[in-house]
């Protein structure tokens, strides 16, 4: 069997292409590695549906923006036999691509792929981060929506709208937050102003982002604006027990035994840069995207990205953008004409540009800062799967290192079972100020399939590679 | 430690109780509710650490809880590395502590599962086909 079209990740973006694929009659198969529909955005949606009929508390706590993906998701769930949960896709290639599922490998034939695997937290280099204990907000977030897991006397330490959006989740949960660390520059406020004149199209995102902020500040809830430099620090046990941090030249310390970081969101490149599409550097949202046309079609003629896979838009834009990715695709299966994916489209195209207005505003005002992003104590670990340091990566330039790729011979940077995802953007941007190039030059790890472990049974169960075993 | 947030229902027991699993976590017995990632029941239990790190064999607990830092990777029934994030609780499930890169008996396991001879001979004929 061979599909027309195979789209992994099943979030807003993957959903919506979903349902468009099957209103435009086309032969596809969604993958995704979770257990459930909804991406992060909308995880565990389903029970969180149901609980919330009997659960106002729960309603209020994920807010609208969370339910507002039920309507997407009851559309989704309609879908005859489409939806493969648990599979991990782990290399793509003209008209096949592979995945494992539950300890077994299989491959699947499809004319054209859509990457739609969303995004992931923006490194946060700080001394201790490797520490039990530390922990992203983006997972504080993800045990909330399941199983409905929270932590009390937490610092969360950070910027960006994701940041302030768990904390008052937190908070409307009843959950005692022991301080917030804001470390938002304080000249991001001035340059977003800049901004402001097109955010202002999208006037319900920032009345939305005020409420939070005075929700969070009217908790009394301690909040330290302008923070420069955080620590996470230990007794003698590997255990977090206390968080300094800097605002201007004074430091402070707070004991706590759980932290959260969060400093952005930025896509998640690894599936795309392995299936060789072309990548750039943004400057604007500081991270690596990759080269498409406004339909998502990528450099690899069988290849299209859409959603936060492709550029940081948010839920709205990558259902948007995932619809559109669909039709667009169906020209080039000749299923439809360019005028009828025209007419389509039109309408979403008109509402997109909403949301593309607007994030020129949020880049600019939750723009990490160089210190944060680029780590100067030498004893920070920049690669915490092989606890590669700042120190590690200074001596391997001065020795003549050139670049990221270079770098993992030299010390095994982006070597570990994350494949570099956790520090090739921390590596990019560490190693072009060493080496003083720009990022554009100095560019990436390359990236090489299998993109995620796969053991020697999973590989040798693809023992039928012309059959695509229907594992859903 | 990371505990249950007390959910206030409309009707007080129009809720559910949960269903649980029992499995093992270093060889102790516990009772954890069904759905469950093996990383959210370490969490419920108040272990925030699941493995040594290989490097320097200090402790390390999850991160990013979404599957792609590789954090909270432990011995599941037997098999290293496997992602605490990423697994659903099951009944009698055996969850360890790793020890670094995972202990090498690991590979006799592997071998156990259904490998047959032809499986890999298909594969060696087939690969050259499908190669780009």
């Amino acid at each position: 069997m061979r599909y027309d079209l195979v789209i992994i990740g099943a979030g807003p973006a993957g959903m919506a292409a979903a349902i468009n694929a099957h209103k435009l009659g086309l032969k596809f198969k969604i993958l995704d590695e979770q257990s459930q529909p909804g991406g992060q955005i909308y995880r565990n949606i389903e029970n969180n549906i149901n609980l919330g009929e009997t659960c106002n508390q729960l309603k209020d706590i994920l807010g609208t923006d969370y339910y507002a993906g039920s309507g997407l998701y009851n559309d989704f769930k309609e879908l005859p036999d489409v939806y493969i949960s648990g599979a991990v896709v782990w290399q793509v290639e003209a008209g096949r691509l592979y995945y494992s599922k539950a300890g077994k490998g299989y491959s699947i034939q499809a004319e054209h792929v859509l990457i739609a695997n969303g995004a992931l937290e923006r490194p946060f280099p700080i001394l201790g981060w490797t520490l039990p204990g530390v922990m992203t907000a983006g997972s504080a977030q993800i045990l909330l929506k399941n199983p409905a897991l929270a932590v009390e006397d937490a610092v969360f330490a950070g910027s960006g709208p994701l940041f302030y959006l768990i904390i008052s989740q937190y908070l409307k949960a009843g959950i005692k937050v022991k301080a917030i660390l804001d470390t938002t520059p304080t000249i991001n406020y001035f340059n977003a102003l800049k901004e402001l004149f097109s955010a202002l199209k999208g006037t319900g995102y920032l009345l939305k982002g005020l409420k939070l902020i005075r929700e969070i500040k009217a908790s009394d809830t301690l909040f330290i604006k302008g923070v420069n430099m955080l620590e996470a620090h230990c007794g003698t046990e590997d255990q977090l027990t206390a968080v300094s941090y800097t605002v201007g030249n004074k430091t402070s310390s707070i004991e706590t035994r759980q932290l959260f970081l969060h400093q952005g969101i930025v896509p998640n490149v690894n599936l795309a840069m392995a299936s060789n599409c072309q990548h750039f550097w943004s400057e604007k949202q500081l991270c690596w995207q990759p080269q498409l046309d406004k339909w998502g079609q990528s450099s690899q003629q069988h290849i299209s990205i859409t959603g936060d896979g492709s550029a940081i838009l948010g839920a709205i834009g990558s259902r948007l953008q995932g619809a559109i990715a669909v039709q667009n695709i169906a020209v080039v299966l000749n299923k439809i004409s360019a005028s009828q994916r025209d007419i389509n489209t039109h309408k979403l195209f008109v509402q997109l540009k909403r949301e593309q207005d607007f994030r020129p505003f949020l880049d600019t005002l939750y723009r990490p800062l160089d210190s944060l992003r680029k780590p100067v104590h030498k004893e920070t670990i920049v690669c915490r799967c092989e606890e590669v340091k700042v120190a590690d990566v200074e001596q391997a330039i001065s020795n003549g290192c050139m670049g990221p790729n270079q770098l993992k011979s030299f010390t095994r940077a982006g070597m570990g079972s994350c494949q570099g995802r956790q520090c090739g953007l921390t590596i990019s941007e560490l190693t072009a100020s060493l080496t003083k190039q720009s990022v554009a030059d100095t560019g990436y790890y390359r990236i090489r399939a299998p993109i995620k472990p796969v053991t020697l049974a999973e590989l040798a169960s693809l023992h039928q590679p012309n059959d695509v075993i229907d594992s859903s | 430690m990371f505990k249950a947030i007390q959910k206030r229902t409309s009707h007080s027991d129009a809720e559910s109780k949960p269903k649980y699993v029992t499995l093992s976590i270093d060889q102790q017995s516990y009772q954890i509710p069904e759905g469950y990632s093996v990383t959210a029941a370490m969490l419920s239990i108040g272990h925030n650490s699941n493995r040594y790190s290989p490097i320097s064999g200090k402790k390390r607990g999850p991160y990013c809880l979404m599957g792609v830092c590789f954090e909270c990777v432990c011995q599941i029934d037997g098999i290293a590395n496997r992602q605490g994030c990423m697994t659903i609780v099951a009944s009698g499930m055996q969850i360890e502590h790793q020890q670094g890169g995972g202990y090498i008996q690991e590979a006799t396991i592997i071998q156990e599962t259904t490998i047959d001879e032809t499986a890999s001979i298909n594969l060696t004929l087939e690969e050259p086909k499908n190669a780009l």
